[in-house]
């Protein structure tokens, strides 16, 4: 049973120089009690997937075609009056940094009320507070009553970001979307705050979106992967098939990038397409090692080998 | 023993935030030799980007003595410094906020020249300049463009064509790939080795991310709240490592390869 369905979702930003395709046909679903790691570079479409999701498109980005479905209503053709009543109570949102997710001049307190009585106008300050401490505790902040007395410009990016999740979970949200939630953080804060994320995701039965370029992350804290390249979703399925038999060129060069003892980091030589002027063929044919004219050509279609498996590749990685 | 590039010897550093002084870095000494990279790690606060800009002379120490070439930088005059600063570059972590956005590509590599080989003709200024950045592999086509117009990777590249276009001893890396993508890291990285051979670089070399470093450099420091928790060979630091600190800060670096997990 998928809980969010994406499918064929294209996003277009009109600008000046033309029209940019951020994102091309992306289709994904997310399950309950599982992960989901949509990984890629600057410029893949990552964000832009999330924010799709919840209609927070920047101006002007919007959804050309495809269709969203959550618990069987098609998100995308939501009146903005209903889309409010998901956001935060059945949808929430992580980004990346914590303290531009903050109000600098409301107690943390106040905005945790905000939250709660935006959607449930009856709760009583004082119901607001005590459900602000459980959600703090479950972040494992020691002190949740002084946290909710201050300012987030107290906290150190560690705190402010157990802060965030801690609003992005109060509601008990079916779906977390979180945007490089720990990118900004310390290592060893990171794994604090993804055994905490992780715990709260798959015990609860709620399911999350994480997007992150980093690898490391999607290995040990996510149960499916999507890998998008420039504006495409080029892979996806489980974590072990992706990481451990990529199928998709791309999938196998970004692996090689991953630098480790004893052994040289490869790289990919060459940048990303533009998406003004985008290619007719793969995107990733002028980096890939194996392209051929077919792949300049023509878009190759999706490869789905059952119960979640898919890439688009015209020369896929032989499996070991 | 030969002299050392850069010898920090129990260099302290104390920032007075209101009235209390916090100590950024206490006692830390280090030394990078001729052709060597050196890895200075760490988390947020560890000190590691003060010990960087100490280094270069960019900031100075509250107590002891950075020597460059045997040279003191700290008790420097003017004059010597002006010898000594072309010989010492940085790299930063933000390729573009390290960028003059109103400047081209010429001019921002070109702009070391200016200050320390002020005999050179317009002429051959633009020659060291293509020269300099033929060798962080980005072609004469590109002189003329604005930062804003290249690629996070190119961006990076002018910043290492900017301190390498001096013919430094010794370029200090704050986290020179950490903004970039994965794919452009390791073509980073890369050149950034063939530029050490090419041109007899030594590195101190400013990271969080414990693989990156594990395959760049040959020896590591590893730094917490200011001071030294231990170094030693890369080898010998990341794979026995003395102290709990640096056990746990490899523990916390993340494998790529799957977590078991149904």
């Amino acid at each position: 049973m998928s809980m969010l369905t994406v499918s064929g979702v294209s996003v277009e930003f009109a600008t000046p120089q033309g029209v940019a395709h951020a994102t091309n046909d992306v289709s994904f679903e997310v399950r309950p009690g599982r992960i989901l790691g949509i990984v890629g570079e600057t410029g893949s479409g990552k964000s832009v997937t999330i924010r799709s999701i919840l209609g927070i498109l920047r101006p002007p980005g919007r959804v050309t075609t495809g269709s969203i479905l959550f618990k069987g209503r098609d998100l995308l053709t939501l009146r903005q009056r209903e889309l409010r009543s998901i956001r935060g109570r059945e949808i929430s949102l992580v980004i990346q940094n914590p303290f531009g997710a903050l109000n600098p001049v409301l107690t943390i307190g106040r905005q945790f009320r905000n939250v709660i009585q935006v959607h449930e106008k009856k709760t009583s300050n004082r119901e607001c507070d005590a459900r602000a401490v459980k959600a703090l505790r479950e972040m494992r902040i020691n002190d949740p009553e002084r946290v909710l007395a201050g300012y987030a410009h107290e906290l150190s990016g560690g705190m402010a970001q157990r802060v965030v999740l801690a609003l992005a979970l109060v509601l008990e949200p079916q779906l977390v979307l979180a945007d490089e939630p720990t990118t900004a953080l310390d290592l060893t804060t990171q794994r604090a705050i993804l055994d905490l994320i992780r715990d709260r995701i798959v015990t609860g039965e709620r399911a999350m979106i994480l997007v992150t370029h980093d690898l490391g992350v999607v290995a040990q804290y996510c149960d499916d992967v999507a890998v998008m390249y420039a504006g495409r979703l080029v892979e996806s399925g489980t974590v072990g098939d992706v990481l451990l038999r990529p199928r998709h060129q791309y999938t196998r060069a970004l692996l090689d990038s991953v630098p480790g003892p004893g052994i040289a980091a490869r790289g990919i030589p060459g940048t990303v397409p533009n998406l003004i002027d985008y290619p007719r063929g793969c995107p990733f044919a002028p980096r890939c090692q194996a392209a051929t004219q077919a792949c300049v050509d023509e878009m190759p279609a999706a490869t789905v080998l059952p119960p979640s498996r898919r890439y688009a590749c015209h020369h896929p990685v032989e499996a070991a | 023993m030969t002299t050392p590039v850069l010898e920090l010897t129990e260099v302290s550093k104390q920032f007075v935030r209101g009235r209390t002084p916090v100590n950024a870095l206490a006692d830390l000494s280090l030394s990078v030799h001729a052709g060597e990279s050196v890895g200075l790690i760490g988390e947020s606060g560890s000190g590691k980007s003060t010990a960087g800009r100490i280094a270069v002379g960019l900031i100075s120490p509250t107590g002891g003595d950075v020597r460059f070439m045997g040279r003191s930088i700290v008790h420097a005059t003017r004059s010597e410094m002006k010898v000594i600063r072309p010989q010492l570059q940085m790299v930063f972590q933000e390729p573009y906020e390290s960028l003059n956005p109103r400047m081209t590509v010429q001019s921002i590599v070109g702009e070391p020249l200016l200050l320390h080989e002020r005999s050179l003709s317009k002429r051959e200024r633009l020659d060291k300049v293509v020269a300099t950045l033929e060798l962080v592999g980005l072609g004469a086509g590109i002189i003329g463009r604005f930062p804003r117009d290249l690629s996070g990777g190119q961006q990076q590249r002018v910043g290492i064509a900017r301190a390498a276009v001096t013919r430094p001893k010794l370029i200090v890396l704050d986290e020179p790939t950490s903004s970039l993508d994965l794919s452009v890291r390791a073509i980073t990285l890369s050149l950034l080795r063939d530029l050490q051979d090419t041109l007899g670089l030594a590195y101190l070399f400013i990271s969080h991310d414990i693989s990156t470093v594990s395959n760049f450099c040959s020896r590591v420091v590893v730094l917490r709240g200011g001071h030294l928790i231990e170094q030693g060979s890369t080898e010998q630091v990341l794979t026995a490592p003395n102290d709990d600190y640096t056990r746990e800060l490899l523990a916390a670096n993340l494998s790529t390869t799957p977590a078991q997990r149904k």
